[in-house]
């Protein structure tokens, strides 16, 4: 018994930093820029098709694809905040980013079929001492929490990063302090679309996807944002491994309906009790 | 309270009870003259003018933007659904009865929920309506679970536009005349400064509940009504968010805020979707979103910049201005 | 004078009437078939399939003189896999289009949506990829329907390992699958089955199975069934299983095994798994007359840049086959006779056998089990069909090579 507790808290918890991932991104669009990005899923989803066709294409192993995945959809999100995105805040945004989601998602559609792909490169699990660890799920899971913590490091520690921290402050006051304002914003929507571009990549390996993928992701970001408190990139993680994690629990001491249910009303708790959330700062 | 409404529809005057009237003429005329088909899709339009128009009551007026109002919706057509299944209720009653459960509903959430301000509020609107979609698939022996429930067709489809239609009318009207209600300036008041609201003794707790009440009352009417046209209802179906977001699209695309935008957004949407699903079958909804980005790039405060300079022209600007004479 | 004009007029346009009506049916004005299915939306893929069936016939029944002499035309619309949009796409081919008969649309609540708008105006469905038996049971007048129902799709497997005695129940809580694990449900304790713990029903949007499947593991049963809606669902289900050493003697999946990417996305882990098939391309019709099937597949194959025609590209051609065998039965264009004619025909097309009950119920068609067996789909039963024998007991993940 004791065995099977551990097998599924590593997997909510590997769930969890996959869920941080997408929730990253989303979290510095939407912390730095105000913008709130509905095309956020299209990124992800368009992630796993690069890993897809690398893979099955030139055979190239699919970790290494998120090298390839990072900077595609880094330039794309760059691209669409230069010529989109940038003006155009809160609900506008929503709008905007809406529209931009339709077009890719038909587009997928249209091109790459419905039908359901999936990168099949590890499969099965370690058996440690009667603990049973999915190999793919651990893996994304790792890169998922590096990912979080290099762009964590990232907004810290680096004079980028700093210039983004100071724009989610207060925008007008960096603009004032010489920093190049419209620069750092499309890096920062760069960023947004290219971590959930990694989680897209991670989740082809684990889940058999089509151009839909995106979908299933999209309302739990927003939750586990508003959770960790928004813009804080550590929030975030801890925001997706807590929600991983009480899935997990509930999944297994009663069932799926009631732990996916549990997610939901236990944001609406903790924003009741912390309304910044559990990292936020107080208001 | 009831003055101040009776002297609303009062100020509407001369052209605002022709258009009423003309309204109600087109309404009733439209099923002798065009298709089942063209009647099923004016009573989609109706619906999400009905939906629109409640939204923006609380997210337009009042300042809270809700994304998760389809909750509304979805248990409205539940319990009509539930009542003519289960308990063999005369459906038009069990369609009121929808919109007193959505009504119930807004009232138990609205007191903590509330509380919570901005993208808060936002955020947990759509966890509660996503929580209450799984717990409906969960609790089987009341809702029929995933596999939804199945009703006879009872009513016919005039019959039901018509209810959908005068239901249409009726939340515009709402929306018009609580403008000219000392509720519906306190509301204003609220979006516009919460503390100053407060401070003028106006009890925001209890008028914010009011509006989220009212809010939720309609779309449960218009759930029930629209359950009882398609006999069918599933929880994928009643707690989709792509209809929260539909509401917010058309609502924001026709003006937020406003009386008329909640009206013409819905028009505008339905007419445009409808002509490109007809003719590009495959990539009719990337070619809406790109008209949707041109709109937002074009027209950065939407529509309304147009319509009130049309407006101003015409003469009826009250019903375009988005409303601010109680922060003034 | 004005009392002779009307009568002259009258009788002046009625002839011209006539006229113009028997010159339209001189030349042969076509037989309008009109349909929506999911072109767009979740549905596309399978809605695509069953497109194909659709424009196969329209082009193989006009290459064969048409029906009733006359030729035949199909409109099929995108209901964007909204059972709303196929509610105001019916009235529309009813009451816009026209059209002289309806064709079905695609899965069971569009099935549901499109039989409520017939039943209105008395036009009869034969529906195609349905199966949820609510479809047969509300005592419409105008439905029947090529598939068999839930019961007896589900009622297959069950009883051909009706020696197992404990299972578990695996749900994905669509409307369809829940239609499949209720007949599951029902034909458990037909064949002395137990379930070893409640149906554990999963969302669409779960990520994560771990925590059922170890629950389903703690009891080890010896059967599993798992109603999934396709390959999505059963891919996380076998992947986790083999992530935690769940061993059954034997998996049951709904619908998956005969998704054509089931077995490219799960490799060598779809090995083993066992599902029911209505239909394939190449089976032995020593059981079932499948009509004119080679040259389906091969029509098929020419239209359809050389790919094989699948399940749902039958069924709809079936459906187009039942209609002009009903049509051609009865002689001219009734509806009413026609729905009599569909309720008592016993016949056969590329789809197999058709017999329905008195509520339109399918009885006549043949189920085949099948297994995946070093990446093919091989049939198991009926035994006079089979093309392979039952790989038995499904080897632990751990012993497999």
């Amino acid at each position: 018994m004791f065995e099977a507790w551990v097998t599924v808290l590593i997997s909510g918890l590997a769930m969890g930093a996959i869920y941080a991932l997408v929730a990253g991104g989303l979290n510095l669009t939407w912390g730095v820029m105000n913008v709130v990005n509905m095309a956020h899923g299209v990124f992800l989803m368009l992630g796993a098709y690069i890993t897809f066709m690398a893979w099955s294409y030139w055979g190239i192993n699919p970790l290494f694809t998120i090298f390839l995945s990072f900077p595609i959809l880094f330039a794309l999100g760059a691209l669409i905040n230069r010529f989109l995105v940038r003006r155009t805040v809160g609900l506008a945004s929503m709008l905007l980013t809406f529209g931009i989601f339709m077009v890719i998602e038909n587009l997928a559609v249209v091109g790459f079929g419905g039908m359901y792909r999936s990168v099949r490169f590890f499969t099965g699990s370690y058996d440690i001492m009667g603990v049973f660890v999915s190999k793919p799920r651990i893996i994304a899971a790792g890169i998922a929490v590096a990912m979080s913590l290099l762009t964590y490091w990232f907004l810290k520690k680096t004079k980028i990063g700093v210039a983004i921290r100071a724009i989610s402050l207060d925008r007008m006051m960096a603009e004032q302090c010489g920093v190049n304002t419209n620069q750092i914003c499309t890096i920062t929507f760069g960023i947004g679309a290219a971590q959930p571009a990694v989680a897209g990549s991670l989740m082809s390996l684990i889940f058999a996807f089509n151009p839909m993928l995106g979908r299933v992701f999209l309302v739990k970001a927003f939750a586990i944002v508003v959770l960790g408190g928004m813009g804080n990139f550590l929030g975030a993680l801890i925001g997706g491994l807590t929600i991983g994690l009480v899935e997990a629990v509930i999944a297994f001491s009663g069932n799926l309906h009631l732990s996916e249910a549990a997610g939901f009303i236990i944001i609406i708790l903790i924003l009741l009790l912390r309304p910044s959330g559990i990292m936020g700062r107080r208001q | 309270m009831i003055k101040d409404v009776a002297r609303s529809l009062w100020a509407l005057g001369w052209m605002g009870g022709g258009a009423i009237a003309a309204f109600v003429v087109l309404l009733l005329v439209a099923p002798w003259v065009v298709s089942p088909y063209v009647v099923s899709l004016f009573m989609a339009m109706f619906m999400y003018i009905v939906v629109c128009s409640s939204w923006n009551i609380i997210s337009g007026f009042t300042g809270y933007v809700s994304f998760g109002h389809v909750v509304f919706w979805g248990v409205g057509a539940y319990v009509t659904a539930v009542l003519v299944w289960k308990f063999n209720y005369p459906w038009p009653l069990a369609v009121m009865l929808g919109g007193v459960g959505s009504a119930f509903l807004a009232t138990i959430v609205s007191y903590p929920i509330l509380k919570l301000t901005g993208i808060y509020f936002a955020i947990s609107m759509l966890a509660l309506a996503e929580a209450i979609k799984i717990l409906t698939s969960h609790f089987r022996s009341v809702t029929g679970g995933g596999g939804g429930i199945y009703l006879r067709p009872m009513a016919s489809l005039n019959i039901l536009y018509l209810m959908m239609g005068f239901l249409a009318l009726a939340v515009v009207l709402v929306c018009y005349s609580i403008t000219h209600t000392k509720f519906g300036r306190s509301l204003l008041t609220i979006r516009e400064d919460e503390t100053a609201a407060e401070s003028l003794g106006i009890n925001i707790t209890r008028r914010k509940i009011q509006a989220l009440i009212l809010s939720g009352l309609f779309p449960g009417i218009a759930g029930g009504i629209y359950v009882m046209n398609v006999c069918f209802i599933d929880p994928a179906t009643a707690f989709d968010i792509s209809i929260t977001v539909n509401i917010i699209l058309m609502t924001t695309f026709g003006g937020i805020g406003t009386i008329i935008g909640p009206v013409l957004g819905p028009v505008a949407f339905t007419a445009l979707s409808e002509f490109l699903w007809a003719s590009f079958p495959f990539l009719h909804r990337a070619i809406l979103g790109a008209i949707l980005i041109a709109m937002v790039m074009g027209m950065p405060n939407g529509i309304m910049p147009f319509m009130v300079r049309f407006a101003q022209w015409v003469g009826i600007r009250e019903f375009f201005s988005r409303r601010r004479e109680a922060s003034q | 004078m004005r009392s002779r004009i009307i009568p002259i007029i009258l009788l002046t346009l009625f002839v011209l009437g006539t006229i113009v009506f028997g010159a339209s049916c001189e030349t042969k004005e076509p037989i309008v078939f009109g349909g929506a299915l999911p072109l767009t939306g979740w549905g596309a893929d399978g809605g695509e399939y069953n497109r194909r069936g659709y424009m196969v016939w329209e082009d193989m029944v006009n290459a064969a003189g048409g029906i009733l002499g006359r030729p035949v035309k199909v409109i099929i619309y995108d209901d964007k896999s909204d059972p709303t949009v196929t509610t105001r796409l019916y009235e529309k081919l009813v009451t816009q289009d026209k059209v002289d008969f309806l064709l079905s649309p695609w899965t069971d609540d569009m099935v549901m949506a499109a039989t409520t708008v017939g039943e209105k105006y008395g036009k009869t469905i034969v529906a195609g990829g349905a199966t949820y038996p609510a479809i047969w049971e509300r005592g419409y007048k105008y439905v029947t329907g090529l598939l068999p129902n839930s019961k007896d799709y589900l009622g297959v497997g069950i009883r051909f390992f009706s020696g197992l005695k404990t299972v578990a129940l695996l749900n994905l809580d669509l409307t369809f699958t829940t239609g499949f694990a209720d007949a599951a449900e029902w034909n458990f304790p037909r064949e002395g089955m137990t379930l070893v713990l409640p149906r554990q029903t999963y969302t669409g949007d779960t990520t994560d199975l771990t925590a059922p499947l170890m629950k389903i593991k703690a009891k080890n049963p010896d059967f599993i069934v798992a109603c999934t809606g396709g390959a999505e669902d059963a891919t996380m289900i076998l992947r986790q299983a083999k992530e935690i050493g769940l061993n059954p003697k034997a998996w049951w999946f709904t619908i998956a095994p005969v998704i054509p990417e089931y077995i490219e996305v799960l490799g060598e882990d779809a090995e083993y798994t066992l599902g029911c098939s209505e239909w394939e391309p190449e089976l032995p019709d020593t059981i079932e007359d499948f009509s004119i099937r080679a040259a389906f597949n091969q029509r098929h194959r020419e239209m359809f840049g050389g790919e094989d025609p699948v399940e749902d590209a039958a069924t709809t051609f079936g459906v187009g086959q039942i209609m002009q065998l009903a049509i051609e039965k009865v002689g001219e264009l009734d509806d009413e006779k026609i729905n009599e004619a569909l309720h008592e025909l016993d016949t056969s097309t590329v789809f197999g056998y058709y017999r329905v009950d008195e509520a339109g119920k399918q009885k006549g068609k043949v189920m085949y089990v099948i297994q995946v067996q070093n990446g093919v789909r091989e049939t198991l039963w009926p035994f006079k069909a089979a093309t392979s024998v039952l790989r038995f007991p499904t080897p632990p993940w751990d012993k497999r090579d």
